[in-house]
C-alpha cells in the first residue's frame, strides 16, 4: 500500500499536471470572483470564507478520471484486483494521494490567496485548518467521482456533477465554522462537525468505490 | 410463496399484475385528483389574508410529499437490487426517478408562484426551500448515470449506489441548513401529533389531493416500469437475433 502511494505521488509530482492544473485553477477562481463583484474591498472580505471554499471544492474535482482511468487502460487494475491485496487498500492509497497531491497544497495556498480578498492573516490561517480538516471528505468524494467516472468514455464533466451536491454539507460546516470563527461565536461544533463528515467518508466510501471498480472490471 | 411480493419479481408476473390492475388504479386515481381539485379550487373560501393563491396548496402540499416519498421509494428499490439483484425493483427505481424529478419540480415551481405575492419573492434561501433544491439536484445526478452509462447491468449497480449515497447526503444537508436558522417557510401543513392542523375547509379536499396523487404516482411507476421491462426484452431479443 505504501508502495502504491509512494509510486502515484512520485507521479504526480513528476509529471506535474496532477499538482498543477488544480491550484491553477484555485488561483484563477480565486481571482475570477472579485473581478466579477468589482474592487469593493468590504464585500470581498464577507464572502471571502465562501469563495476559497467553493475555489478548493471545484479545484479538487478537476480531473477525476486521471485517478483510476490510467490504472484500468494499462490493466493495473486487473492485477491489483486479483493480487492479495484488498481493492479497498489500493481505492485508500488513491484517496490519500489525492488529497497530500491537491488537499494540503490547496490549503498551504489558501492564506495567500486569503490575502487577495483582503482577508486577515489570522482568518486565513484558520480559514485554511478547515479546508485540512474537510479536503479529506472531498478527496474521497472525488476518488467516488473517479470511480463513476471510469464507466463513462465521453468526456470528465459527469463524474465532477455527480459528486458536486455531496459536497454541500462539507462546504456548509467549512463555511460555518470560519465565520464562527470570524465573529467570535462558538465555532467548535461545526469543526467537529466537518471532521464528523470527513472521518465517515474516510471509513466507507473506499467499500462504495471498490463496488464500482469491481462493476466495472465485471463490465 | 404465491401471495409473497417476490412473486412480482418475475417479470411476466408483474407485467400480467400491472396489465390488471392499471386501468383501475387510472380511474381511481383520476377521480380522486378530479374531485380534490375541483373541491379544492372552486368549493372552499378565499383565506382572509391570502386570497385565493391558498389555492395552490391543493397541488404543492401532494407533490412536495410526493416528491420526498418518491425518493424513499427509489432507495428501496436500489436497496433490494443491492441485495438480491431483482431486475424489476431497479428498473422501477429508474422509471420512478423522472416522476420524482417532476414532483420536485413541481413544487418548487408553484411554491415560487405562491411566494411571489406572500413573501415578495419567487425564492428564499430558507431551510426547506433550499434542502428541496437540494433534493433537486440529487435527482437529476441520478438521472445523469442512467443516461451516460451505455452498460445497463452497471448503471443499474452505480445508480443504486448514487441512490444510497445521495440519501444520506440529502438527509445530511437538509440538517446542515436548518443551522441557518431562517425558517420563512411555515411548519408542516399535515402532522399526526399535532392540534393545530389547517382548517377543516382545506383538510378534506386536501386530504383527497393527496390520495389522488399517491394513486397517481404508482400508477405511473407501474406503467413506466413494465415499459422499461418490455425495452429490456425487447434489446434482448434484438442481441439473440444479431448472433
Amino acid at each position: 500500500m505504501f508502495v502504491l502511494i509512494a509510486r502515484d505521488l512520485k507521479a504526480n509530482f513528476r509529471l506535474g499536471s496532477g499538482i498543477w492544473l488544480p491550484l491553477t485553477m484555485f488561483l484563477t477562481i480565486v481571482v475570477l470572483i472579485p473581478i466579477g463583484i468589482g474592487p469593493d474591498i468590504d464585500v470581498h472580505m464577507g464572502i471571502a470564507p465562501a469563495i476559497l471554499w467553493i475555489g478548493v471544492v471545484f479545484s479538487l474535482f478537476l480531473n477525476l478520471d486521471r485517478i483510476f482511468g490510467p490504472d484500468l487502460e494499462d490493466g493495473t487494475l486487473e492485477r491489483i484486483a486479483t493480487s492479495e491485496l484488498p481493492l479497498e487498500k489500493y481505492v485508500w492509497a488513491k484517496v490519500i494521494v489525492l488529497w497530500l497531491s491537491s488537499g494540503v497544497l490547496l490549503a498551504i495556498l489558501t492564506p495567500f490567496l486569503g490575502l487577495l480578498l483582503n482577508l486577515p492573516t489570522r482568518l486565513g490561517l484558520v480559514c485554511s485548518i478547515s479546508i485540512l480538516i474537510g479536503s479529506p471528505a472531498l478527496a474521497t468524494m472525488g476518488c467516488l467521482g473517479g470511480g463513476i467516472g471510469v464507466f463513462n468514455r465521453h468526456g470528465n464533466l459527469l463524474q465532477a456533477v455527480i459528486v458536486l451536491p455531496m459536497s454541500i454539507p462539507v462546504l456548509i460546516f467549512g463555511t460555518k465554522s470560519v465565520i464562527a470563527y470570524s465573529n467570535g461565536d462558538a465555532y467548535l461544533p461545526w469543526v467537529l462537525q466537518l471532521s464528523g463528515i470527513s472521518l465517515a467518508t474516510i471509513a466507507i466510501f473506499p467499500f462504495l468505490i471498490s463496488y464500482c471498480l469491481r462493476t466495472v472490471l465485471a463490465e | 410463496m404465491s401471495t409473497s411480493i417476490w412473486k412480482f419479481a418475475n417479470p411476466h408476473h408483474f407485467s400480467q399484475m400491472v396489465e390488471s390492475i392499471t386501468p383501475v388504479l387510472w380511474v381511481l386515481s383520476g377521480c380522486f385528483i378530479t374531485i380534490g381539485l375541483g373541491w379544492g379550487f372552486f368549493f372552499t373560501p378565499d383565506d382572509y389574508l391570502q386570497g385565493s393563491t391558498v389555492k395552490i396548496i391543493f397541488v404543492h402540499v401532494p407533490s412536495a410529499l410526493m416528491a420526498i416519498n418518491c425518493w424513499l421509494m427509489m432507495l428501496v428499490s436500489s436497496l433490494i437490487w443491492i441485495i438480491r439483484k431483482h431486475h424489476i425493483s431497479i428498473l422501477a427505481a429508474k422509471a420512478a426517478a423522472p416522476i420524482g424529478l417532476s414532483f420536485t419540480f413541481l413544487a418548487l415551481i408553484t411554491g415560487g408562484l405562491w411566494g411571489q405575492p406572500m413573501w415578495g419573492s419567487f425564492w428564499a434561501w430558507d431551510p426547506r426551500l433550499t434542502s428541496f433544491l437540494i433534493l433537486f439536484l440529487h435527482y437529476i445526478t441520478y438521472q445523469l448515470i442512467w443516461l451516460y452509462l451505455i452498460n445497463r447491468q452497471s448503471a443499474a449497480n452505480i445508480s443504486s449506489l448514487v441512490c444510497l449515497v445521495g440519501s444520506v447526503f440529502a438527509l445530511l444537508s437538509r440538517y446542515a441548513v436548518n443551522f441557518w436558522n431562517q425558517g420563512l417557510h411555515q411548519g408542516a401543513t399535515l402532522s399526526l401529533d399535532q392540534e393545530t392542523n389547517i382548517h377543516d375547509a382545506f383538510y378534506y379536499p386536501l386530504i383527497f389531493c393527496i390520495i389522488g396523487f399517491v394513486l397517481l404516482f404508482i400508477t405511473l411507476v407501474l406503467v413506466r416500469t413494465k415499459t422499461e421491462v418490455t425495452h429490456n426484452q425487447i434489446s434482448l431479443y434484438e442481441k439473440l437475433r444479431s448472433k
